[in-house]
């Protein structure tokens, strides 16, 4: 296997950092459970914050340079539970986003709660 | 510039030190919406062992002047030089001035306490009336 060891790479045009390849294209992610907001695993995540039953904020380190990007969900079961859920993304700023998890009976903290943000770093 | 960006900081740090999950967590209620439960903030155990590695984190004032910058401007805690390691405690405090809105922490005059930071003890395990959680105004947080 070779390695590349090289700081930018360029089109001969645009530069753009390694780091920012090798590190993945995602500015943050966060893996958590809702019901008491602790994290499985996260990146470029200061704090979570348990707002509510199946509601949390996610904190960020860095943050991104306005409130309009892009944040890919996914919700998962707590469990061997194969009943209906759903996770929805509100309140979102640049330094923060917020998450709601339900199921067919309301806001549940029984979810589990996968997170990635793409966009451009302030 | 030779501490790099934030963003590259935290990606290195991460590869590096182990996650430290911290024993407190900061409870705290918003004046200004006082029919909403208590919310509990928890640390990031990778930004928590960030803080105590320290050469990671800006310092909390880039953040605090950063909250005035409309997006889309240059912002200035993510190319500000790290700071150095913090205790849990301190690393606590700068987490509160961070990621809790300063209406709560140092603007707030009313005689309720809406804030109290509190080991992970405190809080109860019990999730059943979540939503009506409120801060103890005298020594637990009591649902």
């Amino acid at each position: 296997m070779s390695t590349l060891n090289v700081s930018n790479i360029t089109d001969g045009t645009t530069t753009v950092g390694t780091s920012y390849v090798v590190n993945g294209s995602a500015k943050a992610w966060a893996a958590h459970v809702l019901d008491a907001a602790t994290s499985v695993d996260t990146f470029n995540v200061s704090s979570i914050s348990d707002t509510g039953s199946g509601d949390n904020r996610i904190n960020l380190s860095n943050s991104m340079g306005y409130a309009n990007y892009s944040v890919v969900s996914q919700c998962s079961a707590i469990g061997n539970n194969t009943n209906p859920r759903n996770i929805s993304l509100y309140d979102a700023v640049a330094a923060s986003y917020r998450v709601y998890g339900t199921t067919p009976s309301g806001g549940s903290s029984s979810i589990g709660s996968h997170t990635s943000v793409f966009g451009d770093l302030a | 510039m030779t501490h790099g960006h934030l963003w590259d900081r935290l990606a290195e740090a991460k590869s590096r030190l182990a996650p430290v999950q911290s024993k407190y967590r900061v409870l705290f209620e918003d004046p200004a919406a006082p029919d909403e439960p208590a919310k509990v903030l928890v640390p990031d155990p990778n930004w928590m062992a960030a803080a105590l590695a320290g050469n990671v984190l800006p310092p909390i004032e880039t953040y605090q002047r950063d909250r005035l910058v409309p997006d889309g401007q240059p912002k200035e805690h993510p190319y500000a030089e790290p700071i150095s390691p913090m205790s849990e405690e301190e690393a606590i405090e700068y987490l509160v001035m961070k990621d809790i809105d300063p209406s709560i922490w140092r603007d707030y005059q009313g005689n309720r306490c809406i804030m109290k930071i509190v080991p992970v003890e405190l809080i109860p395990s019990d999730r059943s009336f979540r939503n009506a959680w409120k801060i103890n105004q005298e020594m637990e947080m009591a649902a």
